[in-house]
């Protein structure tokens, strides 16, 4: 049986750091993805949305020179070595918030962040391709389908 | 014969404030020689931008300046431009105003006990080591923050940096059912906050007094928040536009934000500065959980500032509740206004203390010149002078980490607003 998954796109209010926010909108739209749910949210509601669910997939956006509409997947356990992680722009970052979670005890047994580049010159609208949309989907996909987690859960 | 000893102590980045700021320490011979908490954050220039502005641009635009109190800057310089233009608003409008500045001292002062002060008293080093010893408390405290969110939200359209007000008024009225959930929500944290401060009350809290001044707002009715004179237990007693003649802000060479002073002298505002001088505005049940733990106000212990916080989250949830009981969606949620030229002024209570605003307003309508005096800026010399009490009270003798870290908890404990968080880069200590 294929677990359900909890896709959270994480963002605010400001300028590009609504990406995972914006892409949450379309992956609903589109309908492309089975047994999935997808959540807005910010990383202050991390520790209320994690709990009780096993199966996690967070999207948001980052910064990495160089990169634009580039995805990149961290698993949880390796989030504090990850280059990426260092990069929140929220007051209360992922990594805090998770680290919070990690001691609340409310960590699910699959947790992936699945990181989006952005660039500041590039607008949010220009990334939303068909072919960008795809392959966040088929990310989430393939996350979902090598995740360990068994038990059918909402 | 004893041995002459310089400890200097410099903390390049304090951890577990809202920005950037440090603190340099030299003690030489048992004596503090040398005491800079210096603020080094880039000037933002806010004051300036304000200028050309219109009055609902200017409420947009001060809330920019925190992502923890925009509510306060909001609340600030709407009160003064409607003080110019003589604008009246409806008692449903002041009603509303004030329950969403009760989200506002609701998050904040949640946060600030849960993640920012706690670990200082329990012995933690941060939240997250504290969460494996008091999970309970701090799901608490995170459920009492995110209720503080989303009252904001509920009126201000989001909880940061909200853009729900503006002159004469709200934007939008929220719908009966949005308050009716969150009072649903409001009325469960009442059993929270009371064991939150009964958490408070029971912790082993330093027992230090010191002399200072408190100043805050103080109204004839009310607990002090959006409205009141400003007051000091030294017998101040003026109006919002009697400010300048007062508080005189000076430029401190080691620090990019002005000291603010009363008469020439340091002064205390806040959470135990409001307390302190409106103790008699605290409903009878909370006063008598506090008389039963021997605590008494006015407190000279700065470490009360905790207890007078979690007081403060007990009387917001229940004044939010009262002011949305009955709620019934407005027909207009906004009166109209004229603009006037002239000079507004106008001072409220953030959840870190008073706030006061000044704007010269053209006689097109715009600002011409804006001046704000935040709440940390009146008191960095508090601040300071508490650190120098502080650390001859412990002692210093002791070690240079324990004088840095009891250094850093007097700081943390006023819940100074730089701007973010940060961490500490590394700590230099010299011993001669």
């Amino acid at each position: 049986m294929t677990a359900r998954t909890t896709v959270i796109g994480l963002g605010s209010y400001y300028g590009q750091d609504e990406l995972a926010w914006v892409v949450s909108d379309r992956l609903i739209e589109r309908k492309q993805l089975d047994a999935i749910d997808v959540i807005k949210s910010m990383p202050v509601e991390l520790p209320e949305l994690l709990q009780k669910r096993q199966q996690v997939i967070l999207m948001d956006a980052c910064i990495l020179p160089g990169e634009s509409a580039t995805i990149h997947v961290i698993d949880f356990n390796d989030l504090q070595n990850n280059r990426l992680a260092l990069q929140s722009s929220h007051g209360l970052g992922v990594t805090e918030m998770l680290a919070l979670c990690h001691s609340l005890g409310d960590i699910p047994e699959s947790l992936q962040i699945i990181a989006l580049t952005i660039d500041s010159n590039v607008e949010i609208s220009t990334l939303l391709s068909d072919s960008y949309l795809t392959r966040i989907e088929k990310t989430i996909n393939d996350l979902q389908a090598s995740c360990p987690v068994s038990d059918n859960i909402s | 014969m004893s041995e002459e000893k310089t400890i200097n102590i410099h903390v390049p980045v304090l951890a577990r404030v809202e920005g950037e700021g440090a603190l340099d320490l030299v003690i030489e011979d048992d004596l503090i020689t040398e005491l800079k908490l210096r603020i080094f954050e880039p000037p933002r220039f806010f004051e300036k931008f304000l200028e050309t502005r219109e009055p609902d641009q200017v409420i947009d635009m001060v809330a920019r300046i925190c992502g923890i109190c925009p509510v306060a800057y909001q609340m600030t310089a709407v009160q003064a431009i409607e003080s110019l233009f003589g604008t009246i608003v409806t008692p449903w409008i002041s009603a509303m105003r004030r329950a969403f500045y009760c989200g506002e001292w609701l998050q904040s002062h949640a946060l600030h006990i849960h993640m920012l002060a706690l670990p200082d008293f329990l012995g933690f080093s941060n939240v997250m080591e504290m969460a494996t010893q008091y999970p309970a408390e701090v799901r608490r405290g995170l459920k009492l923050q995110a209720l503080g969110n989303d009252l904001i939200a509920l009126f201000g359209a989001r909880s940061v940096h909200p853009v729900g007000v503006c002159t004469g008024g709200f934007h939008h009225a929220p719908s009966k059912n949005q308050v009716n959930e969150i009072c649903d929500r409001l009325q469960q944290a009442q059993g929270e906050a009371r064991e939150l401060l009964h958490w408070i009350l029971a912790l082993d809290l330093p027992d230090e007094k010191q002399d200072f001044i408190s100043v805050s707002l103080q109204h004839s009715a009310d607990y002090p928040m959006d409205t009141g004179d400003i007051v000091s237990d030294h017998g101040l007693k003026i109006d919002a536009y009697e400010f300048s003649q007062h508080f005189t802000e000076q430029q401190i060479e080691h620090s990019t934000a002005l000291y603010c002073f009363l008469d020439n002298q340091p002064y205390l505002v806040g959470p135990l500065a409001r307390v302190n001088l409106n103790y008699e505005k605290i409903p009878g049940e909370l006063q008598s959980l506090i008389e039963k733990h021997q605590i008494s106000f006015p407190s000279k212990n700065m470490f009360h500032s905790i207890i007078a916080r979690a007081l403060e989250i007990n009387m917001v949830i229940d004044e939010a509740l009262h002011l949305l009981a009955d709620y019934q969606t407005p027909v207009k949620s906004r009166v109209d206004w004229v603009a006037q030229s002239g000079t507004a002024c106008a001072a409220t209570e953030a959840p870190r203390g008073l706030l006061w605003h000044r704007y010269e307003i053209d006689n097109t309508g715009y600002v011409s010149e804006a001046q704000i005096v935040p709440p940390t800026s009146q008191n960095q010399a508090r601040i300071e002078q508490n650190i120098q009490q502080s650390l001859h009270s412990l002692g210093l003798q002791h070690s240079a980490e324990q004088l840095q870290l009891h250094a850093e908890k007097v700081i943390r404990n006023y819940d100074p607003c730089i701007s973010c968080a940060t961490h500490f880069l590394n700590l230099n200590i010299t011993r001669q």
